[in-house]
């Protein structure tokens, strides 16, 4: 999936282009919500911070010098709600999150699509423990690994903006998670 | 083979950790209270920003928000919020767009029932309209 450009939305939105601020939201909320998320707060705390960001970026709608590093000036602000809040709030798991522990009871299987379900429910338990494998990985590699896995993929100048790494370091560390991912994965018969 | 993975862990995050769907819309609002008339108050203090001694281990939050000749101080504990504008003086202060504060002669002004979340300020002193840069409480 390609996202749209995102400096040229912003300098429409920033003249008053609704419709362009709607195609900004579309292209880089999911990018604000995966660095939330990131940081293990609470279903609660995420999507106050998520709420902030963008209240903040209309604020600065004015302001912001360098339309094309919307993105990164986005994924940093997060960043550091996200930094401050950590200090207020108890970190969770990702794991508690709703969605995956809809997954741990998956719903009875109907009798008239069972070879459907059951294919389904194989790709769902495999999701799942891909997923859980991740939150497994250490800090780095979960913070890393969920910001870069954002649909569509962000910029590694915005990944460095939402982690702190800088961003000749994102290439190795990414490479590291995801082997250190399969090991885990080879380790708990995953595949 | 790595290309694949990571497929798979971006249909995962898709799946198993969506955005939630009323966020689009929070952000799409978001844009309807712009207010370029207004002067931005840039957060200039924050008690979270300060070693734990300052934070003295209760769950007060203090704030200073900063414009040339204003500002804006403030302290949230478990949803009240105890305002006060440096230097002291009469103005209309609206919480989040919303609850309208009555500020007395001495600059202070208090609000009850502020929720955990984004706030923001819009002080109204004669000449100027002020607004605090949002941040999450």
């Amino acid at each position: 999936m390609e996202r749209a450009d995102t400096g040229e939305l912003f300098r429409a939105a920033a003249a008053g282009d609704n419709a362009a601020w709607k195609e900004l939201v579309t292209a880089l909320a999911p990018l604000v919500w995966s660095i939330a998320r990131s940081y293990r707060l609470s279903d609660a705390d995420c999507r106050e911070v998520y709420a902030t960001a963008w209240f903040k970026l209309v604020q600065n709608l004015g302001r912001i010098r360098e339309p094309d590093k919307v993105g990164a000036w986005l994924a940093s602000t997060t960043r550091h709600e996200c930094l401050k809040i950590a200090k207020t709030a108890r970190p969770v798991q990702i794991d508690d999150h709703p969605a995956v522990l809809d997954l741990r009871s998956p719903e009875p299987t109907p009798e008239e699509a069972v070879v459907e379900a059951e294919k389904e429910a194989d790709r769902r338990a495999r999701m799942r423990a891909l997923w859980l494998a991740v939150q497994d990985l250490g800090e780095t590699c979960q913070r890393l690994l969920r910001v870069l896995m954002t649909s569509p993929p962000p910029s590694y100048a915005e990944v460095s903006a939402a982690t702190g790494m800088a961003v000749g370091s994102i290439g190795p560390i990414r490479q590291r998670c995801l082997a250190r991912l399969r090991a885990l994965l080879e380790e708990r018969g995953v595949r | 083979m790595s290309d694949d993975l990571e497929d798979e862990l971006r249909l995962a995050a898709a799946m198993l950790d969506p955005l939630p769907g009323d966020a689009l819309q929070i952000a799409v609002d978001a844009f309807v209270v712009h207010a370029l008339d207004a002067e931005l108050a840039a957060l200039s203090f924050d008690s979270l920003d300060e070693p734990a001694l300052v934070r003295s281990g209760d769950t007060s939050r203090l704030l200073t928000f900063s414009v040339p000749g204003l500002s804006i101080e403030v302290e949230i504990i478990g949803g009240r919020l105890l305002g006060q504008l440096l230097p002291p003086q009469e103005a209309a202060v609206v919480v989040n767009g919303r609850l309208a504060l009555v500020v007395d002669v001495f600059g202070r002004f208090e609000a009850d029932g502020v929720p955990a979340g984004s706030l923001s300020l819009r002080c109204e002193v004669p000449g100027r309209t002020v607004v605090t840069e949002w941040l999450t409480v």
